[in-house]
Parts: structure tokens; C-alpha cells; sequence
């Protein structure tokens, strides 16, 4: 009898509805599941003999009526009617029920309360949901700090099983172990628990156990208490990444297209210089190259070099240097010298472990090493942009970052850390993406690399 | 900024990057159509263009369902490539109704500065702020070349005006004073660009250009004056606007401004139609210069300013080939007004003499006519008596005049030996011709007297009996009182009495019956037995006056023939009446009236009449005695009765003359009637009392 | 103006920045270059200005003519060097004689004249010139192909209205036009066209070209272009070749690669360099800017086939 009753728990679509009909009087309970999945139980409606009939109805009728209101007969959910004691108000209320509802399946078990029952068995059934752990870990292309599930218990899992989790507590004060629900692969249906594990910074291996559906306990982790604040604030304050172990020195380097008017130099000139300020306070030098477009068309060519306005100085050098850019007019107007800025980088470069980051801010995409559909003319020095990044990368590990007014497809590379549109840049994001500050408040989450 | 007219619009061009050809991109709804834009737009198109030509400025006209258009378009430089890199320029159009624009005359510049305010966007048409039009910019513009290419424009072929190397907006201007130069209506048919391509095939009329294209333009070059053989109709138009200058060409600009009504360069009349307006300019515009300058003239006259005068004849002489008779009027008006003395100090200056030269030509025309002599005493009253500049004016006019202005201008300003100088170089033919057309009492004396000097009398008497004894002119001159002139004729015609057969070639040479004077005349001047002779031709007259023929002339005829037989035929006298029978009544009704007469006669008289019979037949006629009653009784009278019908017309005449006549002229007469009917018989002649009062 | 105006002997046609006025551009630099003693004057003034004003453009502004507004007439001589002639009796001396001459009256109408459906003067014009004329030089623009596709709509109407005046009665028994036509192939200097030719493999380097210019052989520029019409955004564009040679006397058409600006050339090093031989590039301030110097490909050829054809013929038809 309980096993099938278990089964039903396990197995009900919307609710399962258990009448008992015992000696004292009638009770209606139904078993439900809530958005994560975990079985409970309430009781709808009890009457005694004796209340039932104080109207001066039958008992059957009596029984018939609620049996009307709570049961639905087309449910395709089972009614199991718990029969445990006999007498003629026990047998008009079964009749009443089975006539309402002539699927009802009749048990008549002894010694047991239908309540107690019930309840013991919704802590024995299958998780219906799968359980993961809410870690955080850095988004593959950039870095960046996202949520992620570490699965512990899937479903179908039963309780009493447990699982293993390593992650890393970068927080010193410890972190938060959240278990959230998943009713389908795509979509967390709800948090089961939220729990604060004061443990040390470094890496641990979590042992989770299924207590029972809804419930997952971390034995062994001494001071566990369950989380009291908002799950959204822990959210919100998600850093965008890890803090780096520990600042080495930096070396920014920023190239800037002068071809224009005046206003467009300008316009490309703030950031550089609201990035620099930002920097000012850290151990960061900063170099400044300006380039322009190539010219065609003469006779003999004319090549003029991007010029280094700035190498290796302060913040203030840096200022004075942007302020020192002038603007000059196209010779030519569908690309510009980048790859010269860049080729020239690769002699000026030394691998003196320095972080080294490129910012290129301009308009006009690179020459290409060799003419296309676009035909744009290839770069006369023949540089090849391509393989210069590559280089610079590989050498130096240089972040590239770009600001552009363009619409290249070309900035994808060349901004492979993080590209803006000039008018609309997150310096601080920018600052970080080229691991030139760290980004923020701590990790209160596991983090998985 | 007063004219607002409502303008449609449209923008030729393409759009960034796109692959299309140039079309309509936008344009104004609700008159023209895209389409029919595009269609305008694209068939006055100025050529390909060079970044030289940009930006330029054309006019254009079109046509649709009856309603003719004028168009603007602006065609700015390239600022944006298609789709192909290939730069592309806009062109920004505004057009209003020909109607409209017809009403208020509109310079291109004024429409280029009201586009430029303009926005083309949406659907909607604009008002334009519209500059008036101003001649006296439009006049500063007009140079030689403008002149030259308005007279060439009404060849009817276009005109590319080469090597001018100026700003658009200077372009744009010399369109407009060409255009100016030109009834305004011609703007409906002429397109003008500040810039074509001479390769191109365009339908630019006038434009400026590189060079001209190959076939068909005249090319022009700026401000060169490169002698053309220019077609007659343009060299007279240049001509005609060359006479214009400052206001006078303000003036013309805006008459031509006001002509709007829509002339076609390609048709030959409506391109003639704009010399004759031009000319038509001149001629008003030289009259009323004429009005202001001669007021200021006889001022200067007056003042003795002999210096301004100077220059305003120069000036005045300039319109004299143009004043109109119908201008004179006024002039004379405003001579007989302001012209009351001449200084002194000018009575010798030539200037005088060459205004007063001017003033003549003014006044009266090329060439003095008698009348315009009378007019002249009375025009140039004020001065009282003709002085010496005037009169040399005058004797430098007079070679320009026939003979008997001449000779009359010789009597106004008093020079006989002019006049005999005249007289003397004159045929007799020209002399007679001269009383023929004078009617003129002095001249007819002068004449007279001159061709009594003349030698060759058979000539002079031959034209005499030409000019049939200058009857008419003296008695027209003279009326009544030229009786003594006739005498001189007839004198000068024979130089004696006169006989029968000169008084019947007289009659003859007479084309109708003569007047009353002259038939005295001949009577003064006759000599024995020309009394049948005179009443003769006088039946002869009288007979043709009233148009008789058949049987009645001839019973007139018979007794003429009666009368002057001598009077022995009387014993042949009979009773007519007895022959009675009524001859068939004739349709005219004189001869009806002489039928009655002599009807009337027979029943008092015995036929035909006696000499008493006569005489107290004429006395009962009733006054004045018509002619068919006097035949009538010619018709019935006897032998030996023509000296009474003689004495009673000479009475009849004497009576009539009375008062005319001097004693000796009726003692004359008195002795010509002698001679004529003999010493028979005298009449108690009545005007022997009258003398005294003549 | 019509009326007076000699039969154009060589019409052009094409569409809308197929390159036609860039082409009679790039002739007299042509003929310049190729040091055949050839040379273009102009038969009066208006074209003789333009001659000069196209060949600065090119040369001194180094950019392309202004596409052309309206209905533009060019008429030009081409000059040959004379003919020297060797007398029997003293065959060591020559005698210069006559220069050959060929009357050039081209038509360069805006290129969208050709499509345009209503009737209108300048197509009136342009179509009666193509009826007198006898050669055409039809430009064939592969990347306005590529990108347009109108080249089948532009030439079938054209040829329509041509056809519909001159076949209409008798004097062409055989059903085609009378007309020598040089079909080029233009724009042979774009990365997108010599590419294709490249892929294709139709592309060989003259090995008498010093610069090694890789060309398409004369007998393989129709399957060029047969190709480049398949190769094209619109379907109709295949069945050009099939159009032309409907129309025209098959041996009356010839097929040419064009361009009239040519390669780019290093001057340092002075020859073809695949990676870089981009000679038009896009100008800062206006439109295209030609690079290097202008070395015209099969630019005189079609108008010298051309003046050939209708000279030999007009011999034989004595016309």
C-alpha cells in the first residue's frame, strides 16, 4: 500500500488526492509539488460524524458535496480513498465518493494516519528537478566573470545520495554555496537553498548530500548557516572578474589615427586621456603613437612614418603628449597606416615582463597585405597587419583593445579585448579588459576556472 | 521684397551609394508630376558637366496641358558618391506658372536668391521671396556684349558666350540683362545656363561655354568687339539698344519688362515683334525727351546760355529723324508758350541760327510747307519780327522747299532780291504753276509783274492758254476783285484787244463757265464784233453746265444764231405758236424748265423776239436769273437781239461786281461793251451812280 | 540641330557608368603610348576642347569624367602615319604618302537613355544615330553586372528599337543588323574583374610585355564575357551573348578585355605585382583617383578594328 501511494508521489502530474475515511469522521488531503519540484502535503477539508450530520443530511450527501468542490473527476490524477474503519457513515461516504469519482482507488490499511503518512513518504521520493551548485567562472572569450551550474544531484537522484564539488573560495570570508533547481537544461526554475560556508580562500572539494527533496546539506563544513540576504544583491554584485593575484607593472600603449577635422581628433582623444587618468595611481607607463593614411598616387611614393609622440613615460607625459596631436587631412580615404603603427611597435617592444596593452583608436582599418574585392591598396611597405598582431601577442602578450568610428569588420581583431564605438566606452571595463586594473568588489560565489 | 508667388519644386538627383541614373528624388505634388519634372529637367540639361561649369544656374521653360512654366535650377557641387564612387551633383529646381510669372516681372537672380533660401523637403510647394525686378541693375549689367547677344538671340540661333572668365553670380546677371534687353515675354521660350558643354546637345539658347558648339550657335566672345557679320535683323537691334545708355537704358529695360506677352525666339514674326517694340520705345521715348529738352532750350535761348544751348541742340538734333507729325502739336505748343525774345547778344551766333535751324525741322518736318509758314508766324508770334538767325535758318530751309514756299519765305523775311533772284531763274511754266497753286494775291502780282518782263511773249501766251488764263487760281484768290488780274492775263496773253477768234479760243480753252469778273474782263479787253464770240461761248458753257443735248441745244443754238444776225432778218419773224405741237417731253428737267420759259414767252410775245421783247423778257426774269431761263429766251429770240442779252449780262455782271470795280474799270468795261455790239445803242448803265461808293 | 549633324560612323553604348566616356578618355592616351604614329584630333572646336579636357582629366587630374547629362556628340579624326611608298626606280628612297584617316563621330549619351521607356528627343537621337552608324562600341561593365544586373534590359531594349527601324524592310535580307560591333569587356583593371579572369584561368602574361601585364587572349575574351554574363546578379545576363549574336552578323563581332586606366605598376620595380596592381583607388575629397600612370588596355584596338572594318567595307559597298 505505501509503495504504490510512494509511486503516486513520485509520479503525480498536478496533485494527488488522499481521502481518509476512518472512525472519528472524514479528511481530504492532496499532495503538490512547489516550482522547484518538492512534494508537500495540506489538508483541504475534515469533518467528524457527528458535524456532518448536524444539518440533518445524510452523511452521503454531506460527503457527495465536498467530494463535488474539492475532487474533479476528469482529473487524470488518482483519488485514493484510505478506508480504515467500517459503520454506515463510513460505507454512505465511500459510496458517495466512489459514485462522484469511479476511478477512486480504495485501500482500507489499518494502523496508520493518512497525514503522518503522507509526509513520510513526500521526503522519500525522487528529486523531480536536477540540483546544481551556482558557481561563477570566466566566460571563454574574455574573461569575463559569469553564473554557472555545477550539477550535483540530477533527476531522479534519491535522498540519502551525495556529490562532489571543487571549487575555489576566492573570498577570504568565505563564500556562498547556492543550490538551484533545474526544470529543464535551459531554464533554473528556483533556488533550492542559499547557504554561507565560512571557508578559507583555496580551492575545496564540497560534499553535498540530498537530504531529502528540497533540502541538500553540506556535512562537513563547520558554521554553515543558511544565507540571509538577497539573492539578487549576491547577483548584482557578481564582479565582472577575479582580482589579479598581484599588480605587475604595466605598459599602455596608445595609437591614434589623426586623419579629420579637429572635432573627430578630439573626439578620439578623450578616452585615451580619461583611461590614463584612470591609471594614473598604478604602475602603468604610457607610450603615444599617432598615424595617418598612406599616400597614393605620386609618382615617387611618399611614405611618412606613424610617429611616436610619447614612449614609456607618466601619466602626465602622456596628457601632454595627447594634447600635442593635431589633426591632419586624408590622403586616402577607406584605410590607414595601422599596420605601420603596429610594425613599428614590434621594433620599439622589449620583453621586460611588462603587461603590455595596445590601444588603437581610429577610423580607418588597416591596409591589407595584398589587394582585394574591397580594393583598397595594400599597405605600401607591404607590413601584413595579421601576422604583426599575431607577433605582438604572442612576444609580448599584448591586450588588444580599439575605439573606432568605423565600421570595419577588421576592429573584431583588433579589438579582441574589447572594442567601443567612440561614443560609447566603459573606460573602467576597458581599463580591465586589458588587465591594466582589477575590476571590483570580491567573489562571494565558488568559482570554477 | 514684395512678390510671394506660390512655386513648385523638384530635386534632380540620386541618393548615396545608390546604383540608380540621376532621377526626380523629390519633388513638390499637386501641379507637375515626377515624371513630367524628370522629363524637364532632363531635356534642358546643360550638358555634361566640368568642375569649372559648378554651380550653375539655368532657366528653363515647359509646357503641359496649355499651362506654360518657368523654371530655376540651381546644380551644386558634388558632395556625396553613388553607388559606382562616381560623385553626383544635385540639382535644386523651383518653377512657377507663366501666368504668374507674366503679372510681375522676375529677374533669374531674384529667383536663384529666393531658391537659395530655400528647403526642399516634404511635398508641399513654397512661397518664394521674390527681390523686384530693378532695372537700373539689370541696365548697369548690359554691356556691349548683353547688347550683342540680345540682337543676336532674334537670329533665332543659340549664342555661346566664350572666354569670360567670371563668377557664377556675374553669369548669371549678364543672362538676365540679355534677357532684359528683350520683350520680357521671350523668357517664356528661352533657356539660359551660366555654364553648357559645347559637346553636349543641349537646348540652351544662351549660355557661356568653353567654346560654341559645331553646328548652328554664335559664338561671342566677352567683352571683345569682334566684328560679325551680323544679319540684318540683329545688327538693327543692336543699333536700335545702342542708342540707350544709364536711365535712358533703364527706361527701355523697363517698357520691355512690361511686354509679357509670350514671344517664341523660333518664330520669326514674335522675334521682329521685338525691334518694333524697341523702335516703338525710341520713338516715345525721343518725343518726350524732346518736350523736356525744348523748354530747356528756349530757357537758354532766353538767358542767353549760348553754351548749354549749344548742347542741347546736339541732343535735339538727335531725335529729329524721329519726331512724328503727331509729336509737332505739342512742340509748336510749347514754342508759342516759352518763346518770347531773342537777346541780342545772340541775334549773330551761329548756335542761334543752328537751334533755329533745329527748331524749323522740329516744328514743321523736313521740309516747310505753306501752311506750316502760316503756322510759323503764329508759333513764333512772340518774337514779333523775324530775326536775322531765323531768317537764315529759315533761307537755309527754304532749299529744301518748292518754289512757291520759297518765294513765300522771301516775302517773310523781307529779301526781294531773293525773291526777283527766284522769280527770274523760274520757267513761265514754273511761274504759272506757282499762281496755279499759290492762290495768293502778292505772289500772283509778282508773277505777273514778272512775266510782263518776259521777252518771249508766244510762249508766254501759249501757256497761258495751257494754264486755260489762270481763271480758277485768280478768281480763287481773288474772287470778285479779280477782275483786273484777269485783264492782266489777257493783256499778257495778246498784248492788244481782243477779237472774235481770240475770244471764242478763250471760251474754248475754259473748262466751265467763267466767273463773272472774268467775263467782264474779256469784255474790258474786246475789241470790234467779238459780241457774238463772247455770247457764244457763253451759250457753249452754259449749254454744257446743264447738260443739254438734242433738239432744245439745237433750238438754243438757232437762236444764238438769230441773235447775232443783223437785225434786217426781223421781217422773217412769225408766230412760232402756229406751228404749235409740243415737242416730246425730254428727261431733263432743265429742259423742261426752258420748255415752260418758252412756252411762257410765246404766250406773251410774238416769235421769235424783238430787241424790246428781249429786253422785257430779261427784266421780268426773277433774280438771280437761272441759266435756263436765259436760254430759253435765246431759244426765242429774233435777229439783231444779242446786244441786248450782251449789255443786260454786263449789266447783270457790273451789279454783281459793283463794288469791286474801280471807275476806270467800269469806264473799261463801258467801252468794251461799245466795241463789242457796236455804237448802236447805249444802255443807261446803273453803276455810273454806284461809283462814288466803290 | 538634328538634321544637319554627319552620320555618326561609331556609336558607343552601354549603361550608366560602364566607362564609355573614360574610354574615349583613354583613346588618344592610347594612341599616344602604343607609338603607332596614330593620333585623335578633333573635327571642330567643341570636340577638339573636349578632347583635350578629357585627356587632362585623366592625365593632369587624374580622376574619370563626370558622367555624362545628357546627349554629348564627339567627332574626331584618327590620323595613321603615311604610308610610304617605294618607287621602282629607286627603291633605295621612300615617298611619304597619304595618312590614313578615319572619321570618329561617336555619341556618348547618358547612360540611362538607353532604358528609359518613354519616348523622348535625346533617345529619338541616340536610336537614329544607331541606326546610321555601322560600328558600335558596346560596353560591357562587369562589376555594374555584378551588382546592377541591367545589362540584358539595356540591350534588348536598345537593339529593339534599332532593330523594329532597320529590319523592318528590305534591305537586310538576311535579317541582322548591318553593324560591325566591338563588344569591351571594361573596368579589366578591377581586383574584381581580373581576379575572375584569374580564377577562371583565362589570364596569361604577355611574355612581350616587359611589365608582364597578365591579359586575356584575343580568342578567349568571348568566353570571358560569356562567363562574366553568368557570373552576373541577374539571369538575363546570360542570354546577352546569345542577344548579340542574334542581332549581329556573328564575324562582325569582336570581343574585348578593356581597361582604360590599366594596371599598376611600381615604378621601383616595374612589373605586375599581383598583390598591388590597383590603379584606381578612392580619392579623400571626390569620387576615384587614378594611382599611377595611365596605361590604356585594348583601348585602341576596338576603334582601329573598327575604322578597319568600315573602311575596307565602304570601299567595297562604296559608300
Amino acid at each position: 500500500m505505501s509503495a504504490s501511494i510512494h509511486d503516486l508521489i513520485a509520479s503525480f502530474v498536478q496533485r494527488l488526492t488522499v481521502v481518509e475515511i476512518d472512525v472519528a469522521g472524514i479528511r481530504f488531503f492532496e499532495v503538490r509539488a512547489d516550482e522547484i519540484g518538492t512534494p508537500y502535503v495540506i489538508r483541504r477539508a475534515a469533518a467528524k460524524w457527528s458535524t456532518l450530520t448536524a444539518t440533518g443530511d445524510e452523511v452521503a450527501d454531506a460527503v457527495g458535496r465536498v467530494a463535488r468542490e474539492l475532487i474533479s473527476p476528469d482529473d487524470p490524477d488518482p483519488v485514493v480513498v484510505l478506508h480504515t474503519a467500517v459503520g454506515p457513515e463510513q460505507e454512505a461516504s465511500l459510496r458517495a465518493i466512489t459514485a462522484w469519482c469511479p476511478a477512486a482507488r480504495v485501500a482500507h490499511p489499518t494502523g496508520v494516519k493518512a497525514g503522518d503518512l503522507l509526509r513520510d513518504l513526500a521526503a522519500q521520493v525522487p528529486l523531480r528537478q536536477s540540483y546544481d551548485l551556482v558557481v561563477a567562472r570566466e566566460r571563454a572569450g574574455d574573461g569575463r566573470l559569469e553564473l554557472a551550474g555545477q550539477p550535483l544531484f540530477g533527476a531522479g537522484a534519491l535522498p540519502g545520495q551525495d556529490a562532489h564539488a571543487t571549487v575555489t573560495c576566492t573570498d577570504p570570508g568565505g563564500m556562498l554555496l547556492a543550490v538551484s533547481a533545474w526544470a529543464g537544461p535551459l531554464e533554473p526554475s528556483g533556488l533550492v537553498s542559499v547557504d554561507h560556508a565560512p571557508l578559507p580562500a583555496g580551492r575545496h572539494t564540497l560534499r553535498a548530500v540530498l537530504e531529502r527533496p528540497g533540502q541538500v546539506g553540506f556535512p562537513g563544513i563547520a558554521g554553515l548557516r543558511p544565507h540571509t540576504g538577497s539573492w539578487a544583491e549576491v547577483v548584482a554584485g557578481l564582479p565582472v572578474r577575479l582580482r589579479p593575484p598581484s599588480p605587475r607593472p604595466a605598459h599602455l600603449i596608445c595609437a591614434i589615427e589623426t586623419t579629420g577635422a579637429q572635432d573627430e581628433l578630439e573626439a578620439r582623444c578623450h578616452w585615451p586621456a580619461y583611461l590614463i587618468d584612470l591609471l594614473a595611481e598604478t604602475p602603468t607607463q604610457f607610450s603615444i603613437m599617432s598615424y595617418g593614411t598612406h599616400v597614393f598616387g605620386e609618382r615617387h611614393p611618399v611614405h611618412v612614418p606613424p610617429r611616436v609622440v610619447l614612449w614609456a613615460g607618466s601619466a602626465a607625459q602622456a596628457r601632454v603628449a595627447l594634447e600635442s596631436l593635431r589633426p591632419a587631412p586624408p590622403t586616402y580615404p577607406n584605410a590607414a597606416q595601422v599596420e605601420d603603427v603596429l610594425a613599428e611597435l614590434r621594433g620599439l617592444l622589449r620583453q621586460d615582463g611588462a603587461r603590455t596593452a595596445l590601444l588603437t583608436v581610429g577610423a580607418r582599418p588597416p591596409h591589407p597585405r595584398r589587394v582585394g574585392r574591397d580594393r583598397v591598396p595594400p599597405c605600401p611597405l607591404r607590413h601584413d597587419w595579421q601576422m604583426l598582431l599575431q607577433d605582438l601577442e604572442r612576444r609580448h602578450g599584448t591586450k588588444c583593445a580599439a575605439i573606432c568610428d568605423g565600421t570595419s569588420p577588421v576592429w573584431e581583431r583588433l579589438g579582441s579585448a574589447a572594442l567601443y564605438q567612440v561614443d560609447a566606452v566603459d573606460v573602467e571595463e576597458l581599463a580591465a579588459r586589458l588587465d591594466l586594473t582589477s575590476a571590483g568588489g570580491s567573489l562571494t560565489l565558488p568559482f570554477v576556472s | 521684397m514684395t512678390v510671394l508667388p506660390t512655386a513648385h519644386w523638384a530635386v534632380l538627383g540620386k541618393t548615396p551609394q545608390s546604383l540608380d541614373d540621376y532621377d526626380v528624388i523629390g519633388s513638390s505634388t499637386g501641379a507637375l508630376s515626377k515624371a513630367e519634372f524628370s522629363d524637364w529637367l532632363k531635356s534642358f540639361s546643360s550638358g555634361t558637366v566640368e568642375p569649372k561649369a559648378l554651380p550653375r544656374v539655368a532657366a528653363s521653360h515647359f509646357s503641359r496641358g496649355g499651362e506654360s512654366w518657368l523654371g530655376l535650377s540651381l546644380q551644386t557641387k558634388p558632395e556625396s558618391q553613388d553607388g559606382f564612387h562616381r560623385p553626383y551633383t544635385m540639382t535644386w529646381h523651383v518653377c512657377l506658372r507663366w501666368e504668374q510669372v507674366s503679372k510681375t516681372p522676375i529677374s533669374y537672380r531674384a529667383l536663384y536668391e529666393a531658391l537659395q533660401r530655400k528647403d526642399f523637403s516634404g511635398e508641399s510647394p513654397f512661397r518664394l521671396s521674390l527681390r523686384d525686378y530693378d532695372p537700373p541693375r539689370l541696365a548697369g549689367v548690359a554691356n556691349a556684349t548683353a547688347r550683342r547677344a540680345a540682337a543676336l538671340l532674334l537670329t533665332g540661333r543659340p549664342v555661346c558666350v566664350v572666354r569670360a572668365e567670371l563668377p557664377m553670380e556675374q553669369r548669371l546677371d549678364f543672362l538676365d540683362a540679355v534677357a532684359a534687353l528683350l520683350p520680357y515675354g521671350m523668357r517664356s521660350g528661352l533657356a539660359v545656363s551660366t555654364w553648357t558643354n559645347s559637346a553636349s546637345r543641349h537646348r540652351i539658347r544662351l549660355s557661356f561655354a568653353e567654346v560654341a558648339p559645331a553646328h548652328g550657335a554664335w559664338e561671342l566672345p566677352w567683352e571683345r568687339d569682334v566684328p560679325h557679320d551680323l544679319p540684318p535683323e540683329a545688327r538693327l537691334y543692336e543699333q536700335e539698344l545702342a542708342q540707350y545708355e544709364h536711365d535712358g537704358l533703364t527706361r527701355l529695360i523697363r517698357r520691355l519688362a512690361a511686354l509679357g506677352r509670350p514671344l517664341d525666339l523660333d518664330s520669326e514674326t514674335d522675334r521682329a515683334e521685338a525691334l518694333m517694340r524697341v523702335r516703338e520705345h525710341t520713338a516715345i521715348s525721343l518725343a518726350s525727351s524732346v518736350k523736356q529738352v525744348l523748354p530747356e532750350s528756349l530757357d537758354s535761348l532766353a538767358r542767353a546760355d549760348e553754351v548749354r544751348l549749344h548742347e542741347l541742340n546736339a541732343h535735339l538734333s538727335q531725335a529729329l529723324d524721329r519726331v512724328t507729325d503727331d509729336d509737332r502739336p505739342a512742340y509748336r505748343d510749347i514754342v508759342k508758350r516759352n518763346l518770347t525774345r531773342l537777346p541780342d547778344r545772340l541775334a549773330g551766333s551761329p548756335t542761334t541760327e543752328t537751334f533755329f535751324g533745329i527748331l524749323l525741322r522740329l516744328l514743321y518736318g523736313p521740309a516747310l510747307h505753306r501752311h506750316d509758314l502760316e503756322n510759323l508766324c503764329l508759333d513764333l508770334g512772340g518774337l514779333r519780327e523775324v530775326p536775322r538767325p531765323l531768317a537764315r535758318a529759315l533761307k537755309a530751309a527754304s532749299a529744301r522747299c518748292d518754289p512757291l514756299v520759297k518765294l513765300l519765305i522771301t516775302y517773310l523775311i523781307g529779301d526781294a532780291g531773293m525773291r526777283q533772284q527766284l522769280l527770274s531763274n523760274m520757267t513761265v511754266e514754273e511761274l504759272l504753276h506757282l499762281i496755279g497753286r499759290s492762290r495768293d494775291a502778292t505772289v500772283l502780282d509778282s508773277v505777273l509783274r514778272e512775266l510782263g518782263g518776259r521777252g518771249d511773249r508766244k510762249e508766254v501766251a501759249q501757256q497761258l492758254h495751257r494754264h486755260r488764263y489762270l481763271v480758277k487760281p485768280i478768281s480763287a484768290c481773288l474772287g470778285d476783285a479779280g477782275m483786273e488780274h484777269h485783264r492782266s492775263i489777257l493783256q499778257l496773253s495778246r498784248g492788244r484787244l481782243l477779237l472774235p477768234g481770240d475770244v471764242k479760243e478763250i471760251f474754248e480753252a475754259l473748262d466751265e463757265t467763267p466767273p463773272q469778273a472774268f467775263m467782264l474782263a474779256i469784255v474790258a479787253e474786246s475789241g470790234r464784233g467779238t459780241g457774238a464770240a463772247l455770247l457764244s461761248g457763253l451759250t457753249a458753257h452754259a449749254l454744257r453746265q446743264l447738260g443739254l443735248e438734242g433738239p432744245i441745244k439745237r433750238e438754243i443754238e438757232d437762236g444764238l444764231t438769230r441773235m447775232t444776225a443783223p437785225a434786217l432778218t426781223r421781217a422773217l419773224r412769225s408766230p412760232r405758236r402756229l406751228f404749235g405741237g409740243r415737242l416730246p417731253a425730254t428727261t431733263s428737267s432743265q429742259t423742261g424748265r426752258i420748255r415752260t420759259v418758252q412756252d411762257s414767252l410765246r404766250r406773251h410775245f410774238p416769235t421769235p423776239l424783238t430787241e424790246s421783247d428781249v429786253e422785257a423778257a430779261l427784266d421780268r426774269l426773277e433774280h438771280p436769273a437761272p441759266l435756263a431761263d436765259l436760254l430759253a429766251i435765246m431759244a426765242e429770240s429774233g435777229p439783231g437781239t444779242a446786244p441786248t442779252l450782251i449789255y443786260w449780262l454786263a449789266h447783270r455782271a457790273v451789279a454783281q461786281l459793283n463794288s469791286r470795280l474801280t471807275a476806270e474799270s467800269l469806264a473799261d468795261i463801258d467801252q468794251g461793251l461799245q466795241r463789242m455790239t457796236g455804237p448802236r445803242r447805249a444802255l443807261p448803265l446803273v453803276w455810273r451812280s454806284h461809283r462814288g461808293q466803290a | 540641330m538634328t538634321e544637319s549633324e554627319p552620320a555618326p560612323d561609331i556609336a558607343m553604348w552601354g549603361a550608366s557608368g560602364s566607362g564609355k566616356t573614360a574610354f574615349l578618355a583613354a583613346l588618344s592616351i592610347a594612341l599616344n603610348k602604343a607609338e603607332t604614329n596614330w593620333k585623335l584630333v578633333g573635327e571642330n572646336q567643341a570636340s577638339g576642347a573636349e578632347l583635350i579636357k578629357l585627356r587632362n582629366r585623366l592625365l593632369d587630374d587624374r580622376t574619370f569624367p563626370d558622367s555624362t547629362e545628357s546627349l554629348t556628340y564627339y567627332n574626331w579624326l584618327l590620323i595613321g602615319p603615311p604610308e610610304y611608298h617605294r618607287q621602282w626606280w629607286r627603291p633605295w628612297r621612300t615617298q611619304p604618302g597619304r595618312a590614313p584617316r578615319i572619321r570618329l563621330d561617336f555619341l556618348d549619351p547618358r547612360g540611362g537613355l538607353y532604358a528609359e521607356s518613354q519616348a523622348s528627343v535625346d533617345k529619338e537621337a541616340l536610336v537614329s544615330s544607331l541606326v546610321r552608324s555601322r560600328g558600335l562600341i558596346y560596353m560591357f561593365d562587369p562589376d555594374r553586372e555584378s551588382r546592377v544586373g541591367d545589362a540584358f534590359k539595356h540591350l534588348d531594349s536598345a537593339l529593339n528599337e534599332v532593330a523594329a527601324q532597320m529590319l523592318a524592310g528590305n534591305e537586310y535580307a538576311d535579317g541582322k543588323l548591318p553593324h560591325y560591333i566591338a563588344v569591351c569587356i571594361t573596368k579589366y583593371d578591377d581586383p574584381r574583374v581580373l581576379t575572375l579572369a584569374d580564377r577562371w584561368g583565362l589570364t596569361e602574361p604577355d611574355l612581350n610585355d616587359e611589365m608582364r601585364i597578365p591579359r586575356v587572349a584575343e580568342d578567349r575574351a568571348r568566353e570571358f564575357f560569356h562567363r562574366l554574363c553568368r557570373h552576373g546578379r541577374s539571369h538575363n545576363a546570360e542570354m546577352i551573348v546569345d542577344l548579340i549574336e542574334t542581332y549581329f552578323h556573328k564575324d562582325r563581332v569582336k570581343f574585348f578585355v578593356t581597361s582604360s586606366v590599366g594596371m599598376y605598376i611600381d615604378e621601383r620595380h616595374r612589373r605586375f605585382d599581383p598583390d598591388d596592381f590597383l590603379n584606381v583607388i578612392d580619392d579623400p575629397h571626390r569620387g576615384l583617383m587614378i594611382r599611377g600612370p595611365v596605361r590604356p588596355i585594348n583601348v585602341m584596338e576596338p576603334v582601329i578594328w573598327l575604322g578597319g572594318m568600315l573602311s575596307s567595307r565602304s570601299m567595297r559597298s562604296g559608300r
